[in-house]
């Protein structure tokens, strides 16, 4: 990945969502689909179509004329998240794909991941929300101070137990037994 | 990469045009007058230097090339100044850390973030006017002149890299806005000090004269420098200095010259200014080396006696400075000596020809 032609062969290869997301403030919704569009190769008109389609995919579809900094948070993650899916990618690594996200897109989002697997896609997904990673993923690493201290498959995970109790296991750190705050203390 | 590219330049319109349209209405005057004024940089300059640099530039003296050499990096550094002040306080540019997830190659991303800056036409206007003046010196007097493009071109393209990695230090490591203008500040106030000496302290080019005939070619000619400085030195002294020096400790003074009176006082012995050509002024020196066959007269004929510089003078004057005609170099010279600073018999000169006949 030195090399700047295979890091940028790569990268035609991947979809990649920040978090933040990498967003213009001063660039439409649609502005945003027609950049990731243009640089991945469609030409002009497959570019909207797909902006398009996505946009109303993801309900964004009244907004894509206004400008980022205009979008909530959500509106943001969706529009980094559509720009992930703009070309034909083979790999997805999503950083908190989920967080600040209404239920609604929630489940567009998990819809959307789910059809992109069962095509051959592969996404790497980092959570803070082990209960979403226990749903969607069939691999898991934990990343503990830096450090991957667990990479297993989510099978093997399910006969010693939840991931939460692993991870805390892991980190070393245990909240069973925390004292109540001292002013709630009678 | 040509459509990577493409697209980079496209986002970057689409930002302007955007914070444009958010502006209020006078910025947005202000705006599209600048825009334009770049434009017209862009086509007015190049012709103008190009024809300025066919028709005028083999004519002119090595000082007029000079100060145009000055002048230029002067606009330079003001256009830098300028970019980096308004970009730290615009809104938005293309931020690389944005770019990163498309796949574009760090070399485009550095193009276009340096395209990014409001001023970048400017910059580009700029170096365009500074080839198209050295294509008419270049055509009409030979290909030696074609090493000047790609120093101006580096000198252009360093200042905006400074400029660039100013901008970048300043939001990667301060993270108050207010930090980011005075960090952004300092550096450019910093950068300009530094090239201001450079400037001074480095003579582009060495004294020249020119020779008569259809490829007139700039000859350096050692001796008849020396004798224009010499001439120089004399005729500042009497016209300007000379009142103003102040007086030699008598022990250091007197030992040498034999009278008490100000460094580089004219003594009434003195003959009238002596001639250019006279004998003695072929091999004069005015570094304060040990005369050859000139006496210790300051302020006349005597300029490469002992002392003349100070060097040997404690309580001389720090500056001597000179003004004067300057025969086959420029039509007026301005001269610098700081003799304090230079060690013993060394010769330091700073100067600077100027067209300006003053």
């Amino acid at each position: 990945m030195n090399d700047p032609a295979q890091a940028r062969a790569a990268k035609l290869r991947m979809g990649i969502l920040p978090d933040p997301p990498a967003l213009f403030d001063h660039l439409t919704g649609l502005e945003h689909l027609l950049l990731v569009g243009g640089m991945h190769g469609p030409d002009r008109h497959e570019a909207r179509a797909r902006a398009n389609e996505l946009l109303a995919r993801l309900d964004l579809a009244d907004a894509a004329d206004q400008l980022v900094l205009e979008y909530s948070h959500g509106m943001k993650k969706k529009l980094g998240l559509a720009m992930a899916f703009t070309d034909r990618p083979e790999v997805l690594f999503l950083d908190e794909p989920f967080e600040g996200v209404d239920p609604v897109t929630s489940r567009v989002i998990l819809d959307l991941l789910r059809r992109f697997v069962e095509r051959g896609g592969t996404v790497f997904l980092t959570s803070h929300v082990l209960e979403i990673v226990e749903k969607l993923c069939t691999h898991v690493g934990s990343i503990v101070q830096g450090r991957l201290r667990l990479h297993a498959s989510l099978d093997e995970l399910a006969r010693e137990g939840r991931l939460e109790e692993r991870f805390l296991a892991l980190s070393g750190r245990s909240p069973a037994g925390s004292p109540d705050l001292s002013w709630w203390t009678d | 990469m040509i459509r990577s590219l493409r697209m980079l330049l496209w986002l970057r319109w689409r930002l302007a045009w955007h914070q444009w349209r958010r502006e209020p209405l006078i910025l947005q005057i202000v705006g599209a007058v600048a825009a334009g004024a770049g434009a017209l940089l862009l086509v007015i300059g190049s012709l103008t230097g190009f024809l300025a640099g066919s028709i005028l530039a083999p004519g002119m003296p090595p000082g007029a090339h000079r100060l145009i050499g000055h002048v230029l990096t002067a606009a330079a550094l003001y256009v830098e100044i300028l970019d980096l002040s308004v970009a730290l306080q615009r809104g938005e540019l293309p931020e690389i850390r944005k770019l990163l997830i498309l796949p574009v190659s760090p070399g485009e991303l550095f193009v276009v973030h340096m395209l990014g800056f409001p001023l970048w036409h400017t910059r580009v206007g700029l170096w365009a006017t500074s080839m198209a003046f050295l294509t008419g010196p270049a055509l009409k007097d030979g290909p030696r002149w074609l090493w000047l493009m790609p120093a101006v071109t580096a000198l252009l393209a360093g200042m905006g890299v400074s400029r660039y990695c100013a901008h970048a230090l300043s939001v990667a490591r301060v993270r108050n806005p207010e930090g980011r203008r005075l960090l952004g500040s300092g550096f450019v106030l910093l950068l300009v000090v530094l090239i201001s000496l450079a400037a001074c302290l480095v003579q582009p080019m060495p004294p020249a004269q020119r020779t008569p005939g259809p490829n007139r070619v700039l000859q350096a000619d050692p001796a008849q420098d020396a004798r224009q400085q010499a001439v120089l030195q004399i005729t500042v002294w009497e016209r300007i200095l000379q009142p103003l020096e102040t007086w030699v400790p008598p022990s250091g003074s007197a030992a040498r010259s034999g009278s008490s009176r100000k460094v580089g006082s004219r003594p009434s012995s003195l003959s009238p200014r002596p001639s250019l050509h006279g004998p003695g002024w072929a091999g004069g020196s005015l570094a304060g080396s040990p005369g050859k066959g000139a006496a210790p007269r300051r302020g006349g004929a005597a300029v490469s006696g002992p002392g003349w510089n100070g060097v040997k003078q404690p309580g001389a004057r720090l500056v001597q400075s000179s003004v004067g005609n300057c025969p086959g170099c420029c039509p007026a010279q301005l001269q610098w000596h700081l003799p304090r600073f230079m060690p013993r018999g060394a010769s330091r000169r700073f100067s600077y020809h100027s067209p300006l006949p003053w």
